[in-house]
């Protein structure tokens, strides 16, 4: 391994699961699916009224962890970015220090504004929902940012975006620091456009089953340090992880539809390969942007088993069954799981799995339980409306990384 | 991060800007009356308020993105595909505006990468679906609406519109959006994930944007698209992105202004506080330009207004830019664009003409 290589140097999430990776993490080793009734919103005469919300628990846990914020996206990014850094050794306030903060959202500070939908005309609130920089306040509060600070929304390929931006910031010396994270909160507005679309799954997400009706809207937020691996070493600290390589495209096709071949996906990943040095059969994990709709998970698993063709069928597993759909959290989440599915030696299984659809049998599906077993390579893949891909390859820390 | 980009063509709809020259001089004239609009937001608490803004800008989207499908598009979006429709045309040449429209449906083999800047994109369209959830029966809200109520709605139509396989990028927030959305696009060229970059930013005013104005600045409407690939030859060149914090910033300016070799002749300013411009300008030994005082208030637009506007300054000084070498450039000319926020985040880019 390089020693300049970017490595991670800390994780922090605030998920379904609550507040922390530790509770994210033994989630999906207890193949927890944390999808459920909507207690935030009055779902009354919605056909589908479940998403993955942060519990209210966790939620009022935040009071005594970052600055109050009418957003709720600000302060799961706040005590995300507070966790990694402090997972990372790094003292959250200081000068004298290049940070950057890189963060992926879909929708921002908007869905203030769908505290306002009630019955009858829309009343508004607050201005927050209208301004996207308010985003950033909480953590901003909180972490000491010297560098860039950049908003990044491609749509549901952000979580990756502001990984590759952090990565290359710090590759590039432009940082030390990259807060790399991504934060959404549960929206009715996206809940009310998904029901007209006729996207929602009514029980269970059930990403490459061929049963599955749809997917469910998830929130929260997640984090990564990173760093050049030869900085971590100086603190006397081992990396967690690599960012071995990542990759950008977009298949410039259809507002709502992926392109029926996944030709971004699969430029994304074959460049991801190239730029990491390694073969198809090297990624022990893809993990699948996996939506659980009928109109991706089948595109989804030609595509990956288009690019990656080796000897055996890639590996692949999706935790949005588990997680849901957070949006432009979404690909940090699943980074921090892939964080600790390399360092714990656990491929997650597709835990609301039955009946696998022949349309992916080019894929290895994982079974619901897991896979134990050495982890080296994880492939992360994110996209969305819009048709922007983003893909990032995370490999293995040292031996004695937690 | 590679050296420098070159800029190969402009794509401007902005109200009373009809190109770089016209640029030019409105960032020197003395801020253009604003027209009263009316704004309403039907289905809501908000009432029809009355303010000066700048615009309505038409689209006038070229034939190269073509007419058909465009009907249902947000307004921002097609003020943004009309601008890098016409950058790419201004980067081909006159001869290329008469291309035909993309027609196919085949994998784009293009990887142009496009990388917008918005504080406004689908935001009209996130407030209508609300309105909509609250006043009509669940599963009604009009589902072309939703798809469109991110801030990726510009970048995505260009992308679609134009077969731009490369990647996808839209950042938003404030000011330093703008210029961070050059230096993105600089990294993802010279990483070898686009062949080449338009980088554009817009804006539009609605009754939600008015929500969280500034009291003091006149809301504008409009996009600016730049199309850039790696340098070689004359023209416009853009290089050296720095992004930190005022202090670092301020400091930065101060000492390149100290020494001759290092001064830029002149500096565009994107920021919403009007006292921290004419603070630079008191102190500084060459002109100030402030971008929100000549355009309006465009949000995250305003950071790469400033760049443009730097460009525009530039090729009115001898610089050329759509074709390198047609015109032999009087001088170098060295331009600073720098967008402030209020948060202290700031970011800058130098602009120069060889």
């Amino acid at each position: 391994m390089d020693r300049d290589s970017v490595a991670v140097s800390g994780v922090g999430a605030v998920s379904p699961a609550g507040l922390g990776v530790p509770a994210l993490w033994r989630a999906v080793e207890d193949r927890r699916v944390l999808t459920g009734p909507v207690t935030r919103y009055d779902l009354t005469g919605y056909p589908t009224q479940r998403a993955a919300e942060v519990p209210p628990g966790a939620i009022a846990a935040l009071d005594s962890l970052v600055p109050p914020h009418e957003s709720l996206a600000a302060r799961y990014l706040a005590a995300a970015a507070l966790e990694a850094l402090g997972d990372a050794g790094l003292p959250a306030q200081r000068r004298r220090r290049r940070l950057g903060l890189f963060v992926g959202t879909v929708m921002g500070t908007r869905p203030l504004l769908d505290r306002a939908i009630g019955r009858g005309p829309l009343g508004v609130a607050d201005r927050a929902w209208a301004r996207p920089d308010e985003l950033l306040t909480a953590v901003r509060q909180v972490v000491t940012v010297d560098g860039p600070a950049v908003l990044l929304a491609p749509g549901c390929s952000a979580g990756n975006e502001a990984i590759a931006a952090g990565a290359a910031a710090v590759a590039s010396g432009e940082v030390d620091v990259a807060v790399c994270g991504g934060a959404d909160e549960l929206s009715l507005e996206v809940f009310a456009f998904f029901t007209s679309m006729r996207a929602l799954a009514a029980d269970t997400i059930r990403p490459f089953d061929a049963g599955r009706r749809g997917t469910m809207p998830g929130e929260g937020a997640a984090v990564l340090v990173l760093e050049r691996a030869e900085r971590v070493a100086a603190r006397g600290r081992a990396p967690l992880a690599h960012v071995l390589a990542s990759a950008s495209a977009a298949d410039a096709h259809n507002l709502t539809q992926p392109h029926p071949d996944g030709v971004g996906l699969i430029a994304t990943i074959q460049t991801c390969l190239d730029r990491a040095r390694v073969e198809p059969d090297d990624i022990d994990w893809v993990c699948a942007h996996g939506t659980g709709t009928p109109a991706n998970d089948a595109v989804e698993a030609r595509a990956v088993a288009k690019a990656l063709g080796g000897r055996r069928r890639p590996v692949l597993s999706s935790v949005k069954g588990q997680l849901g759909h957070a949006e432009g959290a979404a690909a940090v989440l699943e980074a921090v799981v892939g964080v600790r599915a390399l360092a714990h030696g656990l491929v997650p299984g597709n835990v609301t799995l039955l009946d696998p659809d022949p349309e992916c049998a080019g894929v290895d599906l994982v079974e619901p339980a897991g896979r134990r077993g050495p982890v080296r390579r994880v492939l992360n893949q994110a996209y969305g409306f819009g048709g922007a891909v983003c893909t990032v390859l995370l490999g293995k820390g040292t031996p004695d990384a937690r | 991060m590679p050296a420098s980009v070159a800029v190969r063509g402009v794509g401007l709809r902005l109200s009373e800007v009809d190109d770089l020259d016209s640029l030019a001089r409105r960032l020197s004239a003395a801020p253009a009356p604003a027209a009263v609009r009316r704004f309403a937001a039907p289905d809501t608490v908000l009432a029809p308020v009355e303010r000066g803004v700048y615009g309505p800008v038409e689209p006038r989207v070229p034939a190269r993105a073509g007419a058909r499908g465009l009907r249902g598009t947000p307004h921002e979006s097609l003020l943004a595909l009309a601008s890098a429709a016409s950058s790419v045309d201004g980067a081909r040449g006159p001869e290329a505006a008469h291309e035909p429209a993309r027609q196919d449906t085949r994998a784009p083999d293009d990887t142009t990468a496009v990388v917008w800047a918005s504080s406004t994109a689908g935001l009209p369209e996130y407030a209508t679906a609300c309105a909509e959830a609250s006043t009509l029966d669940p599963g009604f809200v009009a589902p072309a609406l939703g798809p469109a109520s991110a801030y990726n709605g510009p970048a995505a139509t260009v992308s679609i519109r134009l077969g731009l396989a490369g990647p996808n990028l839209t950042l938003t927030g404030g000011a330093t959006a703008g210029i961070s959305a050059v230096a993105e696009a600089m990294r993802l060229i010279v990483a070898g994930d686009a062949s080449a970059a338009l980088v554009g930013a817009s804006a539009t005013v609605t009754r939600w944007s008015l929500t969280a104005a500034n009291d003091h600045l006149t809301p504008a409407e409009g996009a600016a698209c730049l199309a850039l690939d790696l340098a070689g030859g004359p023209g416009i060149q853009l290089r050296g992105c720095h992004r930190t914090d005022l202090v670092q910033a301020t400091a930065r300016v101060i000492q390149a202004a100290a020494r001759p070799e290092t001064r830029p002749d002149g500096l565009v300013v994107s920021t919403s506080d009007t006292a921290l411009v004419d603070a630079l300008a008191s102190s500084q030994p060459f002109p100030v330009w402030h971008v929100e005082r000549a355009l309006g208030d465009l949000g995250a637009a305003g950071g790469l207004l400033a760049v443009v506007g730097a460009a525009a300054l530039c090729a009115a000084a001898g610089g050329t830019f759509v074709a390198p070498g047609e015109r032999d450039p009087k001088r170098p000319t060295k331009i600073l664009a720098l967008a402030v926020e209020p948060c202290g985040s700031t970011a800058s880019m130098e602009v120069s003409s060889s």
